[in-house]
């Protein structure tokens, strides 16, 4: 899920005609099995959660985050530190950066172009 | 508009190539070719096409497996992407179409997916796909050729009304190799280079191949011609897996004494048609494959293009994976 969001899921959307583009796997790409690494490590904190009455902390999509992020962090890394302030980041704009073009995707739109 | 259902239509299933041919003639237009399916179950599911016929090429054994013969090899046309990936005459002589079917979707596709459909398979422009009343679908308008248009994967070059690519892996592989498609149909079989098979929109925009209703790609024969060469394919794609190219190079080069003498460059996803770089043949041919006449090369490739408002990345993109190409050899 945070690798879709980092790199793959955009809604790409016209707005002339009201169309969405992404009604199938070809324009809204999730990641599959074998676009992940097959081995991930992952550790827990073990510090209650000062939040919650009872210390414990959700383990589902507050990890999007934190996996978008490092994918992210990884790509500005690899690129000298430009960022691109928005996910998806998608190859398009990676390219356009590198070869430094202005990028296709307006400022602010973000999940969309 | 009624989608992902399947419609009613006639299954006919022949066991032969002869009786499949008469079939396509019998029933022309009204008559769909059914190979691997992954294309044409997209269609009929969506109700984009509505054939009254399908023919399922599925019992037709005489168009699979890969043959030797006189000059080269023989792929037929129902042979399934893993199958044309693993043939050991594939692979030891024709790497780059190796290569180039690996990449293809995903491993399931790959196994029931077949070299003619991969070939034969339709534009992926989704305005097209989802159903618009396009120039290639009878209308009168290319949506995504407008200033609003969402064009990130659509053509830097050979637009003509239409601005959808060829999304095929294996197309620009077979135009490397100078390959050549043996069409049959009920009057008989005619052999169509591999660079003359795919349809620019200048000339028909509502199909991708020469191919007529009532004509079969049977086979795929591969010359001795570039047998062993070095090759170089490369897919730049959104995700590693299961996806079409952004932009695809293809290239056969013979080396000799350090100079690249002779070769075969081809972009895919940038034109309607695999797009054969004959100026970069030109320029780098006699040359030493170094990192000066590697960049020669990405200039020359990309001069012409007219991008669109979401695809000029594409641009930079074909001149390094071309300079990679030659700086490959």
């Amino acid at each position: 899920m945070g690798f879709g969001m980092a790199c793959l899921e955009r809604h790409v959307y016209d707005t002339r005609y009201g169309v969405a583009g992404n009604i199938g796997f070809h324009q809204a790409k999730p990641p599959s099995y074998l676009d992940v690494p097959s081995s991930m490590d992952w550790d827990a904190t073990d510090i209650a959660d000062p939040q919650n009455p009872v210390g414990a902390k959700g383990v589902g999509e507050p990890l999007m985050g934190c996996s978008a992020a490092a994918l992210l962090c990884a790509i500005s890394d690899a690129m000298g530190g430009h960022y691109f302030n928005r996910t998806p980041v998608v190859p398009d704009m990676i390219v356009n950066a590198v070869a430094q073009q202005p990028p296709s995707h307006r400022p602010l739109q973000v999940n969309t172009q | 508009m009624m989608k992902d259902m399947m419609p009613h239509f006639d299954l006919l299933q022949p066991n032969d190539v002869e009786t499949a041919l008469d079939l396509l003639r019998e029933h022309g237009r009204d008559a769909w070719a059914l190979a691997g399916g992954y294309d044409s179950l997209d269609w009929l599911k969506n109700r984009g096409k509505q054939p009254a016929v399908v023919i399922d090429l599925e019992g037709l054994d005489e168009l699979r497996g890969v043959r030797e013969v006189d000059d080269g090899i023989e792929i037929g046309a129902m042979t399934s992407l893993t199958e044309v990936e693993n043939a050991p005459l594939v692979r030891e002589r024709y790497g780059l179409l190796a290569e180039a079917v690996a990449v293809v979707a995903s491993p399931q596709i790959r196994n029931a997916g077949t070299l003619g459909g991969n070939v034969c398979q339709d534009t992926r422009c989704w305005y097209y796909r989802y159903g618009m009343p396009c120039y290639r679908a009878g209308g009168n308008i290319c949506y995504a050729g407008t200033p609003e248009g969402m064009n990130r994967e659509h053509a830097l070059f050979g637009a003509d009304r239409c601005v959808a690519v060829t999304p095929s892996d294996s197309a620009p592989a077979l135009v490397a190799l100078d390959a050549e498609m043996v069409v049959r149909n009920a009057r008989g079989e005619r052999v169509i280079p591999a660079g003359e098979f795919f349809m620019p929109p200048g000339v028909d925009i509502t199909r991708m191949t020469v191919l007529d209703p009532d004509d079969l790609l049977t086979a795929v024969r591969i010359p001795g011609r570039w047998a062993g060469a070095h090759f170089y394919f490369e897919k730049v794609a959104d995700r590693k897996t299961w996806d079409f190219p952004l932009v695809n190079v293809a290239a056969a080069l013979r080396v000799a004494d350090g100079r690249i003498e002779d070769s075969r460059v081809v972009c895919g996803a940038v034109e309607c048609v695999p797009r054969r770089l004959t100026d970069v043949e030109d320029l780098i041919r006699g040359r030493v494959p170094n990192e000066s006449t590697a960049t020669e090369a990405g200039e020359l490739a990309t001069q012409g293009a007219k991008p669109l408002n979401y695809n000029h990345f594409k641009i930079p993109l074909v001149k390094n994976l071309v300079a990679r190409a030659v700086r490959s050899a």
